[in-house]
């Protein structure tokens, strides 16, 4: 097939849809770190419990928007979990704190197989958007608008949520300095929870988005943390604009790559992350506050 | 060697020697799978143990090791007595870039740095086919006197001896490098990088150099084991499972004890034999490494000294006890 | 009659280095407070241990009477204490107007404390939308005294606010210092000798890790043997 602009757009059209699943599981990931300096390798896991709850409900109530609350609904509260029960006790041993989450991503992937075997699920697509719609003469499957709806919903929301509410603020700030939020007389810890449950259920809504696009199945939280480690690490920690601008980043020259060079694209992520953590490990952007601890 | 530790150790030792003609053959395959994780912990222990270096990628030395191996003996035709220097030389070489470049950054960063690396050396040997041989791997023709006995029936016996020997040797060598000056180099970054920078010492240096010995000793092993267990070597051991799985091991037993993760070693790999096995009476046990996920929570933490080192701890509070009055 | 806050023979460690080694002193309500003593002396570790990011081995902190040694940072705080670290901390990324919010007590409107504030820093009050980040040195000292007071802090504690602002800014600094003091109990870290002798009312010296003198700061200013045995020479010493 040969390059043409209708295929460029398409491309683009593609990454970006993909791009905002990878930022729904990174924003999390980001602000979860330039907060709490917690590198949450249980992060994945997090998308994988929301896909399946997600699911499970969408099968019952054959309600899709149903399922999408049900998948935030169970990243909200198994983040909550976690941070309060797990991660809580070991903030003066960042150490253990980070083989703790290695241990829960182990954890929680096995827990999934358990609970519902380690088959990936049928494919169910979302009545009324499995068909394609033309871009440009290409075809462009319709549920991708969905994705990028999500993602720009998700964006915005976060986005009034840190400029607009006392908690954005005291999160922003906190982010930037832990220690002298502290000192203003609030307590950052109780914070620590909140931030946890909304990464969390970022990370769920992402993974039940993925149904009717990827299909569902225990692998599929390992393969999105990857690539949401790479955005956070790009977007700079803590960054919150960085992140969606990394996730749209590599969204879209992963189906650049891709298509060009069919063989590097699946190594792309972890060379642009050793890459970029080696010349410039505090990000590319800095905008939206945040700093690299 | 105080007098009252000989005799546990010349038991071992015993027993160690003795399996052969203690066990059926297919058995000792397994031992020999247990020593070799156990010399891969060990090496594993020196970076996160003794020098305090928290790297998630220590899969890529162990592939590493295999693929060179097979890649030597298969592809380039060269013997055995060829393919392990080169083994140890291309281990030395990756772990010195490796090291080189990931330690510039720290903490987390260094952390995912290595994740990064391993991810790569997993996507490059999947990838480059023509010669590593993709997916599926690379299967090599080991030399006769591995896997058969002196009557040319199919035995492991050599190899089991070959790998005790392995064992003996690498916990010697790393042993002997932890006590040695530059171990205590080693040891005082782990607990204080900035003072022992204070103190004159090139800390980027002595870690590079503790990369490039545990990076030497797991390729060894990686080599091992496509000599003796896998007869090849396939892409799965470049995968963050291998890291997990050695992380286990190290933390069960006991980060920093050098022997804790060789113990942890044989209780990961002997428990989950045996809880596979058990699959075949209930499904229940399917998820065994769920089980091991759970002890490894739970260890991390409230025993984060692990197996050896709770019981190390447990010995010197005893020992310290003031003596009841004559 | 008690004084505001109470230092009692605090040791404080930071990991296993032992900074601290029995500081007492008391601080009066009303007026200013100054903390003198060498780089090193421990001035900037005593009032970590007041606000409870460290927490004293051995010793008590009582303010208003009540034991505040042990509890979190933000529990210290709520009890009406408010601290200036030396870096500032200002929130560079958040406006002028955030960094105040921030300072708010729940159910507290920004709108009803800024009267003393623009009062005491006008130049704050056309910056409010302007970024933490893009104020100068001296804006920025005053941003975070006005958001100390916010706070409805009885006592502020201020680590070195002169560090590193010229001359007309320190003046401006101790202006405001001095007009804060009539609301406010202030104690004060500070090596610039010019600008605590223009503020301060009381002080104690540190040496070491210890403390070695209390009294008014007018008796020290009369004693140039004090002064030499335990501050850097020189009355202008600029930090």
């Amino acid at each position: 097939m040969g390059f043409t602009f209708s295929l460029a757009v398409n491309l683009a059209l593609n990454g970006i849809a993909i791009g905002a699943l990878y930022f729904l599981v990174a924003a999390g990931l980001s602000l979860i770190f330039g907060l709490m300096h917690v590198l949450n390798f249980a992060h994945g896991a997090l998308f994988t419990w929301g896909a399946y709850a997600g699911l499970m409900v969408w099968n019952r109530t054959g309600s899709f928007v149903a399922g999408l609350v049900a998948g935030a609904l169970a990243g909200a509260g198994l983040g909550a979990l976690i941070e309060w029960g797990l991660i809580r006790p070991l903030y003066k041993r960042p150490v253990f704190q980070i083989l703790l989450t290695l241990g829960l991503m182990l954890v929680l992937e096995e827990g999934v197989k358990a609970v519902w075997g380690p088959d990936a699920q049928p494919l169910k697509v979302v009545k009324g958007l499995d068909g394609a719609i033309k871009v440009l003469g290409q075809n462009f499957p319709a549920y991708r608008l969905v994705l990028i709806g999500l993602g720009l919903l998700a964006l915005i929301s976060v986005y009034l949520l840190l400029q607009k509410t006392r908690l954005g603020i005291i999160i922003r700030a906190g982010v930037q300095d832990r220690e002298v939020v502290q000192t203003l007389g609030i307590n950052v810890r109780r914070v620590f929870t909140l931030v946890f449950a909304l990464g969390g259920a970022l990370a769920g809504l992402g993974g039940i988005a993925t149904a009717p696009f990827d299909g569902v199945s225990p692998g599929l939280g390992s393969f999105y943390l990857l690539r949401a480690f790479v955005v956070v690490v790009i977007g700079g920690f803590g960054s919150y604009g960085g992140t969606a601008i990394a996730a749209l980043l590599l969204g879209v020259t992963e189906q650049w790559v891709g298509f060009f060079l069919p063989r590097a694209a699946t190594g792309l992520p972890a060379v642009l992350m050793a890459v970029v953590l080696l010349l410039r490990p505090e990000g590319l952007f800095k905008l939206g506050g945040g700093r690299a601890s | 060697m105080r007098a009252g530790r000989l005799l546990p150790v010349a038991l071992l030792l015993a027993v160690l020697l003795l399996l052969p003609l203690l066990l059926p053959g297919y058995l000792l395959s397994r031992a020999i799978e247990v020593y070799l994780f156990a010399v891969l912990a060990l090496s594993y222990d020196l970076l996160i143990g003794v020098t305090g270096i928290v790297s998630f990628g220590h899969a890529l030395f162990f592939g590493a090791g295999a693929y060179t191996a097979a890649i030597c003996m298969k592809r380039l035709g060269l013997p055995l007595w060829v393919a392990l220097p080169a083994v140890v030389l291309v281990a030395a070489g990756l772990a010195a870039l490796v090291g080189a470049l990931s330690l510039r950054v720290k903490g987390h960063f260094f952390a995912m740095i290595t994740l990064a690396f391993a991810e790569i050396g997993h996507v490059v040997v999947q990838k480059w086919s023509e010669v590593t041989g993709g997916a599926d791997g690379i299967s090599i023709k080991v030399p006769a006197w591995f896997v058969t006995n002196a009557a040319g029936h199919p035995d492991r016996t050599h190899s089991y001896y070959v790998a005790v020997l392995f064992l003996l040797l690498a916990y010697w060598v790393v042993r002997r490098a932890t006590d040695s000056p530059p171990g205590r180099v080693w040891q005082a970054i782990r607990e204080n990088e900035f003072r022992a920078g204070a103190l004159g010492f090139d800390t980027t240096r002595y870690k590079v150099a503790a990369m490039v010995v545990s990076g030497i000793v797991a390729a060894l092993a990686g080599a091992g084991y496509a000599l003796m267990v896998q007869q090849g070597a396939s892409p799965e051991w470049l995968t963050a499972d291998i890291t997990i799985q050695v992380l286990l091991m190290t933390i069960i037993g006991g980060v920093g004890t050098l022997q804790g993760p060789m113990l942890g070693a044989a209780v990961v790999r002997l428990l989950s034999y045996w809880l596979s096995g058990l699959r075949s009476y209930s499904h229940l046990f399917d998820r065994w490494p769920l089980l091991f996920g759970l002890i490894y929570v739970a260890i991390v933490m409230f025993l984060p000294e692990g197996i050896v080192g709770t019981y190390r701890q447990r010995l010197v509070r005893i020992l310290q006890r003031p003596k009841p009055a004559a | 009659m008690s004084a505001l806050l109470e230092v009692e023979a605090i040791h404080t460690y930071m990991g296993e280095h032992h900074i601290l080694h029995g500081v007492s002193f008391a601080v009066p309500e009303g007026g200013c407070t100054v903390l003198l003593g060498r780089n090193g002396a421990g001035k900037t570790t005593t009032l970590k241990s007041i606000i409870g990011l460290l927490h004293p081995r051995l010793g008590e902190v009582r303010f208003a009477g009540q034991a505040v040694s042990r509890r979190p940072p933000y529990a210290v705080a709520r009890q009406g204490i408010a601290y200036v670290p030396e870096d500032r901390g200002v929130f560079v990324d958040l406006t002028v107007e955030e960094n105040l919010l921030l300072a708010l007590r729940p159910g507290q409107r920004l709108a009803a404390k800024t009267g003393l504030v623009f009062r005491l820093f006008p130049d704050l009050e056309r910056a409010m939308r302007q970024k933490g980040g893009t104020l100068s040195g001296g804006q920025q000292q005053m941003l975070v005294i006005a958001r100390a007071l916010v706070t409805d802090a009885r006592l502020i504690l201020l680590d070195e606010p002169a560090k590193g602002l010229a001359p007309l800014l320190v003046q401006q600094v101790g202006e405001a210092l001095r007009q804060l003091k009539a609301h406010v109990t202030l104690l004060l870290v500070e090596q610039n000798l010019a600008l605590a002798q223009a503020v301060g009312d009381g002080c104690t010296i540190l040496d070491d890790g210890v403390s070695v003198h209390s009294g008014a700061l007018a008796d020290l200013m009369a004693d140039p043997e004090l002064q030499a045995r335990y501050l850097s020479l020189g009355t202008q010493g600029v930090a």
